[in-house]
């Protein structure tokens, strides 16, 4: 059977279109990255990385860089979240905005005081797990994995730990498998955050006549909170719907 | 061909008749989480459940939360202002603007407050055609709702006074503490 010309030009555009994604999605990844291992009491264990570099020095700075950054948000970081919705039956808008605030002055001393425990270089990118302070323990190499396993408890169902809050982050349909783990990482952060603080406002306005009643509803929740000691403990990738999973977790402040 | 007629405008209606006598086909079950449509009931705690359906993963995840929040917030703030209403009435301050601002104040207050409390326990994403209808299920123990409810009513104590309210302000603590009944 052949096809018409504009349905193979579509195909074609859609294969065309679709190879960058296939490309920029991630196939490897350690094991330490989907699940943190527990640090010692004193140690804080971070993940970081990085995309793909031409040369491999490059790919490990710019990882260790972001697990550097990462340490600075373990230590502090100041979110501020603020989500308006309007609805008034036909229509609803609903407009969230998401603003965080590192202090990085912390950088140079902490680079100067880790030690990476192990790192993995993957096909699409770079993966380094570091310790600060500086371990002097010998850690075991982990070898790259492919298979992301079932879907965990912790997405439909948060953990219950006494002591310690936990947030979930999910993104879906990136282009590119940095930005979706950046992006969900950060979203678990201000879902944790909104478990411990959360300032709300809501105005509802009911009109009435002899036929109908129109709800107009204005809603306003919102956060300015610094966050303290907040680490992503686990990750998983939902390869059927494309979809990526952060779990972040800090103690009860 | 008269028969052939007749036998053609027979078939429609013999379909018609052997779908009528056919079992009926079974109700299609709503894709819905079950703690959606039946949010869990606890002595010590209240569930709220919210939903949203957006384009973005995100943006649904985030519209559901705040609605299931906001749901736990509005029920606290009814259940704490029902009360506080209910008291001025008896104590015969029930109209009064300070009794009213008293009331207002501490019940939003005592919302708001709660909120902090407030934690997403399960979520369920669904996807419909290219949108995202996310399910989120909001707790709250009530535990800390009567301490809650008296600092902020200690905190509005000039509002009270100002009420005129005949009930000394010891009365009002000892109502208070009637709202461990609010999850039952």
């Amino acid at each position: 059977m052949n096809s018409s010309p504009i349905s193979l030009m579509t195909k074609l555009l859609a294969v065309h279109l679709l190879i960058p994604v296939l490309l920029l999605a991630q196939k490897q990844f350690p094991a330490w990255f989907a699940q943190l291992p527990e640090a010692r009491e004193g140690q804080v264990l971070i993940v970081g990385y990085a995309g793909r570099y031409t040369k491999l020095p490059k790919a490990h700075d710019a990882a260790v860089s972001n697990a550097l950054k990462t340490l600075c948000q373990y230590y502090q970081m100041q979110l501020k979240f603020d989500l308006i919705e309007l609805s008034d039956g036909r229509m609803q808008i609903t407009n969230p905005i998401f603003e965080k605030s590192i202090n990085t002055s912390l950088i140079d001393q902490f680079a100067v005081n880790i030690s990476v425990l192990d790192s993995l270089p993957t096909e699409e990118g770079y993966f380094v797990l570091i310790s600060y302070p500086p371990s002097g323990k010998k850690f075991e190499h982990s070898n790259p994995k492919s298979d992301w396993g079932p879907k965990p408890d912790w997405i439909d169902d948060l953990p219950r730990q006494k002591g310690y809050v936990f947030g979930v982050g999910q993104v879906a349909r990136y282009a590119h498998w940095l930005r979706g783990w950046r992006d969900a990482d950060d979203y678990a952060r201000f879902d944790l955050a909104k478990s411990l603080q959360l300032e709300t406002e809501s105005i509802r306005a009911e009109k009435r006549d002899n036929r109908m009643t129109k709800t107009t509803i204005l809603k306003r929740q919102s956060i300015d909170f610094v966050l303290k000691k907040a680490n992503i403990v686990a990750r998983w990738y939902d390869q059927a719907t494309d979809t990526y999973y952060s779990l972040c977790r800090a103690p009860r402040q | 061909m008269k028969r052939l007629t007749v036998f053609l405008l027979l078939i429609p209606m013999a379909l018609m008749l052997m779908n009528c006598a056919g079992e009926k086909p079974a109700a299609k079950k709503l894709d819905v989480p079950d703690w959606y449509l039946n949010p869990p009931q606890a002595e010590d705690a209240i569930y709220q459940a919210g939903d949203a359906v957006k384009v973005s993963m995100a943006l649904a995840k985030e519209a559901a939360d705040a609605r299931a929040r906001d749901a736990i917030a509005r029920t606290i703030e009814l259940k704490v202002s029902t009360m506080l209403k209910d008291f001025m009435q008896q104590s015969g301050a029930g109209q009064d603007a300070e009794a009213i601002e008293f009331t207002s104040v501490v019940s939003k207050q005592v919302a708001n407050n709660v909120l902090r409390g407030c934690k997403i326990v399960k979520r369920e994403m669904k996807v419909e055609g290219n949108q995202y209808h996310a399910y989120s299920l909001a707790e709250y123990n009530l535990n800390s709702l009567i301490n809650e409810t008296l600092n902020e009513a200690r905190k509005q104590k000039a509002l009270y006074n100002e009420a005129k309210a005949n009930l000394g302000f010891e009365e009002l603590e000892k109502e208070i503490q009637k709202l461990e009944a609010v999850g039952k």
